[in-house]
């Protein structure tokens, strides 16, 4: 179980996150969701280490989370220029000789054996989460997971969340695609206001929309603009 | 006149940004480019009696022109705010930007020299000519000698090993003439400082270690040893050709390791996430230096030290955080 309990960060006197409090089993996938600047990204950073909170604990089985226990699918991946996708992977640590990389990639449909400057957006996003795979931490974090895919890869990757799910691991997922969220997740986490502000459980996803919308502009004024 | 008002925004846009690489670049880099530049005027206004002498100059700013113009990557954008007229800005922001070096022809007795880089810059803007990334999977010739997780070897010997065998070879095939061509390896050695330009994301500086000071020693051990293997060959022909002049090549060697060490630690120094170092080509110009003048020698070992605290220093944000 991961458990986070009156966590605070700060970034000089900009407060981001407040006593937030959040707990995770294993073997489920929640979701994060809150509007721009909200501290989703601040929060996951927390988690793998990234960044230092001021106050509070977080842990995994009652003992200090660790940067070994976590694998993190950044939002903007970052690759080393002149190598290959099979280079790039090369990098990480396979603890797991169950993965076959050869299947990934004809699963992804990846040329893994290009340079990955002439990768898509979507090619780098599955390569990094290729990386992620190949880690094969207790828990795992991705961070808009879904950006730049096709119809067919964000499927797969769905699909990918879930079996990693039936395998115990413990899943924390941000996406602005509310869709595929009420498809894989167990529960939903309203980031506002520098703390969980709400949870949503399966039956209450149909009022994501409506609550965390409402409010976020006016249509009249938007209507007056344009 | 929207065009003309745009391009005024844009050049003065391009001022501070100019202005803020030098503040970034911090006083002594400034100090040294002053400098260079006092050199450059004086080669300038020096009366010149052949015309090749007068047109060098010309010759390599407009091959720095033709340079610029071929990797930078502000065209898309630049065909978005002029789209009848792109070309033309970049002719009026080449030739403002050269004024500092075009003015002291006025004083010289080249003056047609600016009508020939004008000109010249004018044909440049005129060909719609972009670097294109070469996303060929080039093969690493020593590939198997390179460890599989050593990621700016793979990444760098990709870009360079095509120079840097051929000094390899050249200085191995000087060696059974001269001694000197050991500082061929002084050479080699330098190339290498690019494979430490770029930083790595968090998430892979963070991937093995716990602390700074672990990754940094064992990171500083991975790279002499690669360093030492590919060096090898090379060391045991010169030793073994002229093995009484160990004392010309100890001290060298020396220099090498701790400049490879500095290009190493200076990457850690100054780490800033998934970021492209610009620091780098100041402190390799600085150990380049030290190479070749005999007071600056130890330049290089002094630095090691003071970038290996501060590379630890620096990383412990990263890995205590």
């Amino acid at each position: 179980m991961l458990k986070l309990e009156n966590l605070s960060v700060s970034y000089g006197t900009n407060q981001v996150l407040k006593s937030l409090d959040l707990t995770i089993n294993s073997g489920e996938i929640h979701g994060l969701i809150g509007l721009n600047g909200s501290g989703k990204t601040t929060l996951l950073n927390c988690l793998y280490g990234f960044v230092r909170y001021q106050q509070g604990t977080i842990t995994f089985n009652e003992q200090q989370l660790e940067r070994k226990d976590v694998a993190f699918l950044e939002t903007n991946n970052f690759f080393y220029s002149n190598l290959t996708g099979r280079e790039f992977l090369s990098i990480f640590p396979n603890p797991n000789e169950k993965f076959d990389l050869e299947t990934w990639k004809n699963l992804f449909d990846l040329p893994i054996d290009e340079m990955i400057e002439g990768y898509s957006t979507g090619m780098k996003k599955k390569l990094a989460l290729l990386a992620v795979l190949k880690l094969d931490r207790p828990i795992i974090i991705l961070d808009e997971p879904f950006n730049g895919l096709d119809l067919e890869s964000n499927y797969l990757v769905e699909k990918i969340i879930l079996m990693l799910k039936n395998e115990g691991k413990t899943i924390l997922i941000t996406s602005h695609i509310l869709r595929i969220l009420h498809q894989i997740c167990d529960e939903i986490h309203w980031l506002n206001h520098k703390k969980i502000s709400k949870t949503y459980l399966p039956v209450m996803f149909n009022q994501i929309d409506e609550e965390v919308l409402k409010g976020a502009f006016s249509e009249t004024e938007l209507a007056n603009l344009l | 006149m929207f065009q003309k008002q745009n391009m005024i925004i844009l050049l003065r846009i391009r001022s501070l940004q100019f202005y803020r690489e030098l503040v970034n670049a911090g006083w002594w880099a400034v100090f040294v480019a002053l400098i260079i530049y006092i050199m450059v005027v004086i080669k300038i206004v020096q009366p010149s009696v052949a015309l090749l002498q007068g047109s060098e100059l010309i010759i390599l700013f407009s091959l720095t022109i033709f340079s610029i113009n071929s990797i930078r990557k502000d065209k898309r954008l630049l065909k978005q705010i002029f789209p009848d007229n792109y070309k033309k800005y970049l002719f009026v922001e080449y030739a403002i930007f050269s004024l500092p070096f075009t003015i002291p022809y006025f004083f010289s007795n080249f003056q047609i020299g600016i009508v020939i880089f004008l000109l010249v810059c004018f044909l440049i803007t005129q060909l719609d000519i972009s670097t294109k990334i070469n996303l060929r999977n080039q093969t690493i010739i020593l590939k198997k000698f390179v460890s599989t997780n050593n990621f700016e070897w793979i990444a760098g010997m990709r870009k360079s090993q095509h120079l840097i065998i051929l000094l390899y070879v050249f200085g191995v095939v000087i060696s059974y003439w001269h001694f000197a061509g050991f500082i061929t390896l002084g050479v080699i050695t330098f190339i290498f400082s690019a494979f430490y330009d770029t930083c790595e994301s968090q998430f892979i500086l963070t991937l093995n270690e716990k602390s700074s000071r672990d990754f940094i020693i064992t990171k500083l051990k991975v790279h002499l040893w690669q360093y030492t293997k590919f060096i090898l060959p090379f060391l045991l022909c010169y030793f073994v050709q002229y093995p009484d002049k160990y004392i010309f090549y100890l001290p060298l060697l020396l220099v090498y390791y701790a400049n490879f060490m500095v290009f190493i630690l200076n990457k850690y120094k100054s780490y800033i996430p998934s970021t492209q170092l610009h620091s780098n080509i100041v402190i390799v110009g600085l150990c380049f230096i030290g190479m070749f003048i005999p007071y600056l020698f130890p330049i290089s070992i002094i630095l090691l030290f003071i970038f290996y605290s501060k590379s630890i220093t620096n990383l412990k944000d990263y890995f205590h955080a």
